[in-house]
């Protein structure tokens, strides 16, 4: 009996320590002040704050070189600069009057949602103007916003086009079924590429204008093949697109025959941005283009980097081809609207409900009662850093969670509380019975958990989380510690 | 006859909500309506809940929230349903004349935010909230198919539904502001609806004959 009621007041401290620890923190001296070494809580969008963008569509003018070659529009290049580089301002547009209707706003929307996607930004709030196509976006605020935000308005206006009358588009975006971002390793080290895989139409195109002018003439092939051997790549798969356009045009340079000169070359561009100028030493039949993104490598930084950026340009283009230019008109941090106050609020209600539950437990149960009252605050304190530690970020949602979560381990405490068999062997077996029930009875509920937890949607995946670890400790600490607690 | 009534009254409410929702739609909250905005900065620090004040007192009968913009606490956001020009600038007066600020009226634009669509907000809410109905009513027909399978499909169905129903219903008749805070309590009762369902479902197992229960596991 002495042994049971030390064991009792033990575990009881045991828990006190967990909620001091839980409540109050660990705190320690850090320079000249005390900070709390228990982990913070991780707040998601509505509790902390979001980035607030508003994308209008561009009434800007073209740009162009002193070739007549569109660099640009005036939303990229102030006067100055047009006149520094010897630019010229036109009068096109880059979103023409005719193309400012909703279908094309509803299509940048979705394209929009589809990049958001792909970037795997899983909370944002997404408005349109039917009227102007105006649209507002709430991102979450995190080290990879701006480089969302400098992906979402792109274009993606893929074109293979011929080198010299930029007039003449072979393949654009509706020609592509698949961009994708793949490495090679050779004795060299790693070489990124951005795979380009055309649809049926695309892989004619491509095979016409590879077997057609654009294959390289035989003196030009047999130079380049020579340097090939000097630099020879053998797990390249489509070497004869793998030409950079500065080896090409040292290739120029060097070779100023008459018969380099009529050579024609196609340019590989994607938003006016050129990725390759070359033209083709054999028929590209199976409609797949490897642009290589870097020299060969060891460095895993640059591997890791260069591949990140052909991913990006990849889900880009994958995306479609934005219908309109968009152009950034906001873009702010706000913080968020539910203030401290409003969440302290709703603490002090939970804790005032938990309070008189626990209260009247107490009440009815007497020193079982107040034993399960005991294990239950232990619970909570345990659940909070359990949420803590598992990197679970707080939204109304997982609020909600845990709120739920609190009611149903309130109703399995009752439950255990409620047994109150003499005999040893009863008891087990009243136990056990109840835990069994619970576990049937929650298996449901587990179920949503798991399944909402999966799901690429912050507000969605945090009350997932939150309910998992709420059932998954209820019955294991109720099972372990109450059980023992009240033996 | 008491359980008729309750029925009755469900029917009745989830009709007039539906009713009222087909005519005057839902109150959406601020944060998803079409709305006006602008933002003050100042080279001082604005105090906000007296800025709230001020922007609540010109915008009278408006909806008005103001938040903070960016981490330095010297810029602001207002936003309400509408902010004309004469409003702005005595906003804008006011808070010079009682936060010590200097803020131009010429610098602030009132900027038009479209609205973000119902269907928007609940999209992501669709492919979850299907795939875990169709799971949790294949784990009921499974577990609990002896009590009677049409009794575990109809109230395995209709409950979750219908209390869905009934909370919107009941959000649309009393024009609460439908948003972030409602939808999350939305999932809730989702939550307890099938969590009720379980017990109940359980507890009528456990009221079958020993050898029926013996047959069911």
């Amino acid at each position: 009996m002495k042994g049971n009621k030390l064991k009792l007041i033990t575990e009881i401290l045991a828990i006190l320590v967990i909620c001091l620890v839980s409540f109050l923190g660990v705190y320690k001296q850090s320079a000249n002040r005390m900070e709390n070494q228990v982990k913070n809580y991780e707040f998601g969008k509505d509790l902390k704050g979001y980035r607030e963008l508003v994308f209008e569509v561009s009434d800007a003018t073209e740009v162009t070189d002193s070739n007549g070659k569109v660099v640009g529009d005036t939303d990229s290049y102030t006067d100055s600069s047009i006149s520094s580089y010897s630019y010229q301002k036109t009068d096109k547009k880059v979103n023409p009057d005719e193309e400012l209707k909703l279908e094309n706003y509803e299509k940048a929307k979705s394209i929009i949602e589809a990049r958001l996607k792909n970037l795997q930004v899983e909370d944002y709030n997404i408005g349109m103007d039917k009227d102007n196509g105006k649209i507002y976006l709430q991102l979450p605020e995190d080290n990879t916003t701006d480089h969302t935000v400098s992906n979402l308005l792109q274009v993606a206006n893929f074109a293979i086009k011929d080198s010299e009358d930029n007039s003449k588009v072979f393949i654009t975006n509706e020609d592509i079924k698949n961009v994708s971002a793949v490495y090679n390793n050779t004795s060299a080290g790693t070489t990124v590429y951005l795979q380009i895989e055309f649809n049926k139409e695309g892989k004619n195109k491509l095979k016409q204008i590879s077997t057609g002018e654009y294959a390289t003439k035989k003196e030009t092939e047999n130079k380049e093949n020579n340097e090939n051997t000097n630099t020879e790549d053998e797990n390249a798969v489509e070497g004869e697109a793998e030409v950079s356009t500065e080896n090409n045009e040292n290739t120029e340079n060097e070779d100023n025959t008459s018969k380099e000169d009529t050579q024609k070359k196609i340019i590989l561009s994607i938003d006016n941005n050129d990725m390759i100028t070359t033209s083709f030493d054999t028929p590209i039949e199976d409609g797949i283009i490897d642009l290589s993104m870097n020299q060969a490598t060891n460095d895993t930084a640059s591997i890791s980097e260069t591949l990140q950026s052909a991913s990006t340009i990849a889900l880009i283009v994958n995306s479609g081809k934005m219908p309109l230019t968009y152009k950034i008109s906001a873009n702010n941090y706000i913080n968020t609207d539910i203030s401290q106050d409003m969440i302290q609020k709703v603490i002090y209600v939970v804790v005032i409900i938990v309070v008189i539950s626990l209260i009247l437990l107490i009440l009815k149960h007497k020193s079982r009662g107040f034993i399960s009252a005991v294990a239950y605050i232990g619970f909570v304190a345990l659940y909070l850093l359990l949420v803590r530690y598992t990197n679970v970020a707080i939204t109304i949602e997982s609020i909600v969670a845990g709120i739920i979560m609190l009611a149903i381990n309130y109703i399995l405490i009752c439950r255990l509380a409620k047994i109150n068999e003499k005999d040893e062997e009863l008891k087990d077996n009243a136990y056990l019975n109840e835990f069994k029930s619970a576990i049937l009875k929650l298996m449901p509920i587990f179920i949503i958990a798991v399944v909402f937890a999966f799901i690429e949607w912050t507000k969605i995946s945090t009350f997932g989380m939150v309910m998992f670890w709420g059932i998954l400790l209820s019955v294991v600490y109720n099972y372990i510690i109450t059980r023992e607690m009240l033996d | 006859m008491k359980k008729q009534y309750l029925y009755i009254i469900i029917a009745i409410v989830i009709i007039i909500g539906a009713v009222i929702c087909g005519i005057k739609g839902f109150n959406i909250e601020l944060q998803y309506s079409n709305r006006q905005e602008m933002i003050l900065s100042s080279s001082t620090e604005l105090d906000i809940s007296k800025i709230e004040e001020i922007s609540k007192s010109i915008l009278e009968n408006k909806e008005v929230k103001v938040q903070k913009v960016e981490r330095f606490g010297n810029a602001v956001e207002i936003v309400s349903n509408e902010i004309s020009n004469e409003e702005k600038e005595n906003i804008i007066k006011k808070i010079n004349e009682e936060c010590n600020a200097d803020i131009s009226n010429d610098d602030i634009k009132i900027v038009d935010i479209p609205n973000t669509r119902i269907r928007d907000i609940l999209k992501p809410y669709i492919l979850p909230g299907i795939v875990t109905f169709e799971a949790v009513l294949l784990y009921f027909i499974i577990m609990y198919h002896k009590i009677g399978l049409n009794k575990v499909l109809l109230k395995g169905i209709l409950l979750p539904i219908i209390v869905e129903m009934l909370y919107y219903s009941i959000i649309a008749i009393t024009r609460v502001p439908f948003g972030r805070i409602v939808n999350s309590i939305a999932i809730g009762l989702y939550i307890i609806s099938v969590g009720a369902l379980a017990i109940y479902f359980q507890n009528e197992k456990e009221k079958l004959p020993k050898n029926d229960k013996k047959e069911n596991d």
